[in-house]
């Protein structure tokens, strides 16, 4: 049985308490298997997920929410070159990746 | 490090927050939980190849100084994984397997409900990107 990581969900409580997501459009820096990209994609207007790692990325796309009112892209690509024209997210989020 | 926050920089709009937040330290709490009640069993290590948070603190700290980021606000609050087995924990640590057989005694001594788990001390800091006026690259 895999490990749960924040099942209590406090870094998106912590998060939520210095930073309004709603109706931005956020980027996931190193998104991982997407463990938070679904949290962050019920208050904003979009996320995009970016990660440097195609198989937690995959994993990540396994588990995308499918309700229609989340909006979620997750694209293969490193931090130090963003594919996205300058000036494309209100909000840039990096969670355990630096 | 460097060179990712400027692309972040670029990409987000003047004015655009950035939101960055880290374990805290080198070693974290072991603990075996079972309902309400914690037991701190040990420590586990970081693991050597992620990063230290002095590095990524220089990092953020240089992109502040060159005026790509302001730093507005910081936090910390603690983050958990549970498991079942210690090897099921796949954090950014090292837990020796001498630590692992004994956390396993202590798990099984606890109950059948009880649950192994590492508490990571988090950093949470907001940025702000200039809305103008300042060189970015």
């Amino acid at each position: 049985m895999p490990s749960q990581l924040d099942s209590e969900q406090t870094a998106i409580q912590a998060l939520r308490g210095l930073v309004d997501l709603t109706d931005a459009r956020v980027l996931e820096v190193g998104c991982g298997k997407g463990r938070r990209t679904g949290s962050y994609a019920a208050a904003a207007r979009w996320v995009v997920g970016i990660d440097p790692n195609a198989e937690e990325l995959a994993a990540a796309l396994q588990k995308r929410p499918t309700e229609p009112r989340f909006h979620v892209a997750l694209i293969h690509a490193r931090a130090e070159a963003l594919p996205f024209p300058s000036e494309t997210f209100d909000v840039a989020i990096l969670g355990w990746t630096l | 490090m460097g060179h990712a926050l400027k692309e972040i920089a670029r990409v987000l709009t003047p004015d655009g927050t950035l939101m960055e937040f880290r374990p805290l330290g080198t070693r974290w709490p072991l603990e075996i939980i079972r309902g309400d009640r914690v037991r701190q069993i040990g420590r586990v290590e970081r693991a050597a190849h992620i990063r230290d948070d002095a590095a990524c603190e220089v990092a953020l700290v240089e992109a502040v100084r060159a005026g790509t980021f302001l730093r507005e606000r910081q936090q910390t609050f603690d983050l958990y994984e549970t498991a079942v087995d210690p090897s099921e924990l796949t954090g950014p640590m090292v837990l020796p397997e001498t630590a692992a057989e004994e956390a396993r005694r202590q798990l099984a001594e606890a109950g059948e409900d009880a649950r192994i788990r590492v508490r990571y001390h988090n950093i949470l800091a907001r940025y702000r990107k200039p809305s103008g006026g300042t060189e970015i690259f």
